[in-house]
């Protein structure tokens, strides 16, 4: 029942987004008729063409007619490339999928044992130089450190070669490997947000008495950390990763840029650029039922 | 970034509550705000060039004295250019939080304060607006609009108002369920009042705190749209222009990148230690080891732990201290500890046979705010021999919770400590206080255990009973097979008179009742059958049924087992029934010590005879006069509320049912007590017959002005406010009424009669001139409560509902406190209905009682 209320919430949020994008791109952003034919088109021509594609017809029609394409998988053609819109996204869409995943699993190597750490040693030397580099961290824009690591790893460390990225479908292997980087650059600034959070909420568990009576038993400090406060700040921590999730995604938007990954945020910002609305729109849509799903999941009760 | 950044610093905020200005945060933080702010003018004022000056002939210039930062690939000076981009990127931050701050205030509070429809309908757009990262919608945004610095501002400004307006929200609910703002509904202020002059004061740090994080999340956002070329436009200077122009010239001059980037980080850098200085966010309060070996050291300056010679104990603290220093530097087996544990052996000798525990010299002492030592236990001796039940009374701070912490070792992080804990173990004896932790949780559980006051929250709340209680089998690494464990799991919960054991070991805490969770901790505690048992208040917190039921079974479990009990209490009755010896502690010091006998029936410190005063206690109620025939001023009938959601058309069946069909009567002057246990509706009756809860049946008949004084005036109190101003509030919120009257004051005299009325007041609660200027968190608890009980006659009301109004209060101090509402209720001429759990104060108080049982009506006593 739980579940069955959660779904439909989740799917009148992707309704409502749906409609909200359709209004946005297909209604608000002007008239495609117009950007078809350009400027120069005879008036009447334009008209004729809108009644051919169905731009006099009522607006919830129009709406319709546009939803069940998108469920189609049909979002019409780029009006840059004059290719189906799908097409594009199915060739950017992994190499983005698997630098979030990485950032991820970045994220969580990173924060977890850190965390702990400082939540062992509360206030030790470990402590609050850990809370020094954190602070620094998370002031460091993603695309300012990617930056840094291209010019540190990639020019003076020779570690990789910036610019050079090979796309999933050109071998997966170097795919990763140089996706490492980009990774790098999402993971690390969400990560000291991550350690922040984590001492937080284990600290907050440490001044509660049932923690008391677990040192009163005899438990060993260790112990009483990984057993008991751990498992009792776990719940909100989860919360705080799905919103991280999100930040992720757009924190990939700029920094598929600077390592110059062929990916979603790359294919969005040019797309903005060019006016291409029927990609852009493909892509809030993408983005945003993703957003929706990842904090639903994560929510807690 | 945005969007989810300020997502996260809700989550951040939590649990955090002290301020500490002039912390490394603060100094470090300003420091880098200086140094952005000395860059920029620099930048503006002294540099020789113009942020767009080219010089074909200096390209790419590596740093040097001409050009600090270099040159670009148009030959323009990076330094200069550095300036106006930070201030570019500055404005456009604080343009994002004005706009943002005022609307997302507004928004936040409007819907906060009206609540209903409205606020979900609100919030729903607000949740769906932060779900999304902002950076996108505000690519979208700008992507529609055009790229312009105008739209980018237009963009961040508006997608910054939810996050603001949560945290807003959020807090306006919070402080609307506090008694404060009861208090000043009750004193008949408006929804405006209460809203801006109440509630928002409350919420600047908050409010604060946010906009600092917006800010940063302002000036992230926009240079991450400037760098993909979608916000500030050339050849404007923003910084992320700059990084992005010169990206691609990372290896011929490194330089254009590097410096943008540096100051960007400097300045958001700058500005989020500054807010962490003022949320107390992360404070260094230094290692822990470090305070308690320094707080020790203090204590054994100030003379505290020095043996007499008699005793032949050497002071403890100097090297218990350094001891403390290794350990917790997660070296566990140094020479300093094997040189330790032969120190622990030679007490030995110390403990004469018989004696399980001996406590000598014990002092216990924190540092203040400002340094100070604060010694809270001081000289404690007192010895208890196998077998016995010694009991410590004494009032809250009194030091007898945290003399039986010391034992355990458990004392809190920050807390200093001297003298000698010696306790036998099956090994000889040993000094608790010279223990490394480790060996400390060696003897945790197995030579002493302890049970604590709240059952319901010493339980670890997601984690089975039944592990809960293993983990105290299989601590030392003792290896028992499952099935003797559970053997043992079950014969524990059966000595504490528990049954279904199987069930019980599967449930986790919330399922059990609060007897019934104080029944496993005992278990938990006996299960390795302790030498020496120590109950901190484990009763307290219960029921008069269950309460019985508890003491019951610590004696026979005594009996059969014949460990030593330190038993701690305030509750002078329960530790004439438990124990043999008894301990009278007052402000650290032990001030008598005695058999019960001695104790209760011929005490000779004058503090134990105030201790045994205050528990019979003065009967005031001849003090307050009353007739029998006066007349009915309050009549309720009927009276049923409910809870929760409404289950199918019957109006009156809710989910939860707090009173039904609820009968009173209140006569002029009269004194009426409702008792009742927790849960019996008490509260929630006070709220109703004061017009604060909507939903109910029935009538409350009455012309009578109500007022209110509540349990914890901490919480009944504006905290940011003075107890002038607090004293001031109910005659100022009567002349505002009254402004337009033909007889109104001017405003000065209105001021000064608030003034005078206000000081008269506070002389009559018994508080000198001095506390007008102060703050309640200035206040001890009792002298809040007096303002409480000011404020609420200030406010002229013929009924005055006390809420439990002595209940937070120490034994002395509530009896100053009632004698204070005694003498009121002549004086002017008050009704009062008196609402508390505590039989005792009920019978010196009230003239006549009703007995509130949960769930149903009521019967007169």
């Amino acid at each position: 029942m739980k579940w069955i209320r959660k779904g439909a919430a989740v799917l009148i949020a992707v309704l409502a987004l749906s409609f909200v994008t359709f209004l946005v791109f297909q209604v608000l952003s002007g008239d495609p008729a117009m950007l078809k034919l350009g400027t120069n088109a005879t008036p009447e021509a334009l008209e004729a063409l809108r009644e051919d594609m169905g731009l006099n017809d009522p607006l919830l029609v129009r709406y319709g007619r546009w939803l069940g394409g998108v469920f189609r998988g049909n979002f019409g053609e780029s009006l840059q490339y004059k290719v189906p819109v799908s097409e594009l996204l199915w060739q950017v869409l992994p190499n983005t999928l698997l630098l979030a995943g990485l950032s991820i699993l970045m994220i969580i190597v990173i924060a977890f044992p850190l965390g702990l750490l400082y939540a062992r040693f509360p206030g030790s030397a470990i402590d609050r130089t850990g809370a020094v580099f954190n602070q620094t961290m998370m002031a460091v824009p993603a695309f300012f450190l990617g930056l840094l690591i291209s010019v540190v790893l990639g020019l003076w460390m020779k570690v990789f070669l910036p610019g050079a990225f090979v796309s999933y479908d050109e071998g997966l292997g170097a795919c990763l490997a140089y996706l490492i980087f980009p990774a790098l650059a999402i993971a690390l600034p969400k990560a000291a947000m991550t350690v922040r959070f984590l001492r937080s909420a284990l600290l907050t568990e440490r001044s509660k008495d049932y923690v008391r009576t677990a040192r009163s038993k005899g438990l060993t400090e260790g112990k009483v950390l990984m057993l008991h406060m751990l498992p009792n700040a776990l719940p909100g921590v989860r919360t705080f990763i799905g919103v991280i999730i999100s930040e992720i995604i757009a924190g990939s938007i700029v920094v598929e840029q600077v390592f110059g990954v062929n990916g979603l945020g790359r294919l969005l910002v040019r797309s903005i650029s060019n006016r291409d609305y029927n990609v852009v729109q493909a892509i809030v849509l993408y983005i945003g039922i993703v957003v929706l799903l990842v904090n639903s999941s994560a929510e807690t009760e | 970034m945005a969007a989810g950044g300020t997502g996260c610093i809700i989550l951040l905020q939590k649990g955090t509550g002290m301020k500490r200005k002039h912390s490394f945060n603060f100094i470090c933080g300003c420091a880098l705000l200086l140094l952005t702010v000395l860059l920029i003018a620099g930048g503006l004022f002294l540099s020789p060039y113009g942020a767009d000056d080219m010089d074909a002939a200096a390209r790419n210039l590596a740093p040097s004295w001409k050009h600090i930062f270099g040159t670009d690939h148009y030959g323009r000076d990076v330094y200069t250019r550095v300036a106006h981009g930070v201030l570019t990127t500055v404005a456009i931050g604080a343009m994002t939080i004005v706009i943002g701050g005022i609307f997302g205030t507004l928004v936040g509070a409007l819907a906060g304060y009206i609540g209903g429809t409205f606020d979900a309908v609100i919030m729903r757009i607000n949740d769906c607006l932060l779900a999304f990262p902002s950076i996108l919608l505000a690519l979208v945004f700008v992507g529609l609009l055009g790229p312009s610095e105008k739209n980018v501002v237009l963009a961040l400004g508006i997608l910054f108002v939810p996050s603001i307006a949560r945290v807003v929200r959020s807090d306006v609910r919070t402080q609307l369920q506090s008694d404060y703002v009861v208090n000043a509904k009750l004193l008949g202020a408006s929804g405006s009042r209460i809203l801006f002059i109440h509630i928002l004061p409350n919420i600047r740090a908050t409010l604060l705190v946010t906009m600092a994080v917006g800010f940063n999340n302002a000036v992230l956002a926009e240079s991450g749209m400037s760098y993909l070329g979608l916000g500030v436009q050339p050849p404007k200077a923003s910084l992320g222009r700059m990084l992005s122009e010169g990206q691609s010239y990372l290896r011929s001059a490194p330089w254009t990148v590097l410096f943008p980037g540096i100051l960007l980080v400097i300045a958001v850098l700058g500005v989020a230690l500054l807010s962490d200085a003022y949320s107390g966010n992360q404070g260094d309060t230094g290692s822990p080891s470090r305070i308690r070996a320094r707080v020790s050291r203090k204590l054994a300056e100030a003379g505290y732990g020095v043996a007499c010679e008699s005793c032949a104990v050497k002071p403890a603290g100097a090297e218990v201290a350094d001891g403390e220093t290794c350990e917790d530097a997660a070296d566990e087996e140094t020479s300093a500890d094997a040189a330790a544990k032969e120190e622990i052996i030679d007490a030995d000798e110390a403990l004469a046979d018989g004696v399980v525990l001996c406590v000598r010299n014990l002092a216990v002492g924190f540092e203040r705010a400002d340094g100070s030592l604060q010694t809270v236990v001081k000289d404690v001796n007192f010895t208890l021999h196998a077998g016995e039940r010694l009991g410590i009374v004494g009032e809250s701070g009194s030091g007898k919770s945290m003399s039986a912490l010391s034992v355990m070792g458990l004392l809190p992080d920050t807390a200093g400590v001297t003298g000698e804990i010696l306790l036998r173990t099956d090994v000889g004896s040993v000094n608790v206080l010279r223990c490394s932790k480790k060996d400390l949780a060696v003897l945790r559980g197995d030579a002493m255990a302890m049970v604590f006051q709240e059952p319901m929250t010493s339980l670890n709340p997601t984690m089975p009973i039944g592990r809960q209680m293993r983990e105290m089998l299989t601590h030392n690494d003792v290896h028992l097979p499952k099935e003797e464990q559970d053997k043992r799991l079950a014969e524990a919960l059966i000595e504490v008179e528990l049954t279904e054991t199987e069930r019980i070991l599967r449930s986790v805490p919330k399922e059990l009742s609060g007897g019934q969770r104080q029944r496993v901790m005992i278990a938990i505690a006996m299960l390795l059958r302790p030498r020496l048992l120590i109950l901190d208040e484990p009763t307290t917190a219960l029921d008069a049924e269950t309460r019985e039921g508890i003491l019951k079974l610590l004696d026979d479990l005594q009996k059969k087992h014949g460990m030593a009990v330190l038993f701690i209490s305030h509750e002078l009755a329960v530790v004439r029934r438990i124990c043999q010896r008894v301990l009278v502690m007052d402000d650290g010091h032990i001030v008598e010590e005695g058999t019960v006998e001695e104790i209760f029936e011929d005490p000779k410190a004058a503090e134990t005879k105030q201790l045994l005063q205050s528990l019979a206690g003065t009967d005031f109620t001849g003090r307050m006069h009353w007739s029998e025939d006066a007349p009915t001023i309050l009549s309720v009938k009927h009276l049923h509320v409910y809870y929760g959601k409404r289950r199918g058309r019957n109006p009156l069946n809710y989910e939860n049912k707090v009173l039904e069909n609820f009968e009173m009567e209140l006569r002029e002057g009269e004194v009426l007590g409702i008792i009742g246990r927790s849960g019996s509706g008490k509260t929630t009756l006070a709220r109703c017959l004061a017009g604060l809860l909507p939903r109910q049946a029935g009538t409350i008949e009455t012309e009578a002005r109500i007022g209110m004084v509540f349990q914890d005036p901490y919480g009944s109190l504006n905290r940011v406010k003075t107890v002038q101003w607090l004293l001031e509030e109910p005659i100022r919120v009567r002349q505002k009424k009254e402004r337009g009257m033909a007889d109104a004051l001017t405003s000065r005299e209105a001021a000064e009669q608030r003034k005078r009325e206000a000081r008269e007041m506070l002389s009559a609660v018994g508080l000198g001139e001095e506390y007008a200027d102060r703050k309640i968190t200035e206040l001890s608890g009792g002298q809040r409560q007096r303002v409480a009980i000011g404020m609420a006659i200030l406010g002229k009301p013929d009924i005055l509902i006390l809420d439990e109004p002595v209940s937070a209060l120490d034994a002395t101090v509530q009896e100053q406190v009632l004698a204070l509402l005694a003498d009121f209720h002549d004086r002017f001429n008050l009704t009062y209905l008196f609402i508390t759990h505590d039989e005792a104060v009920m019978k010196r108080m009230a003239h006549r009682v009703i007995y509130l049982k949960s769930k149903q009506g009521n019967s007169k006593g």
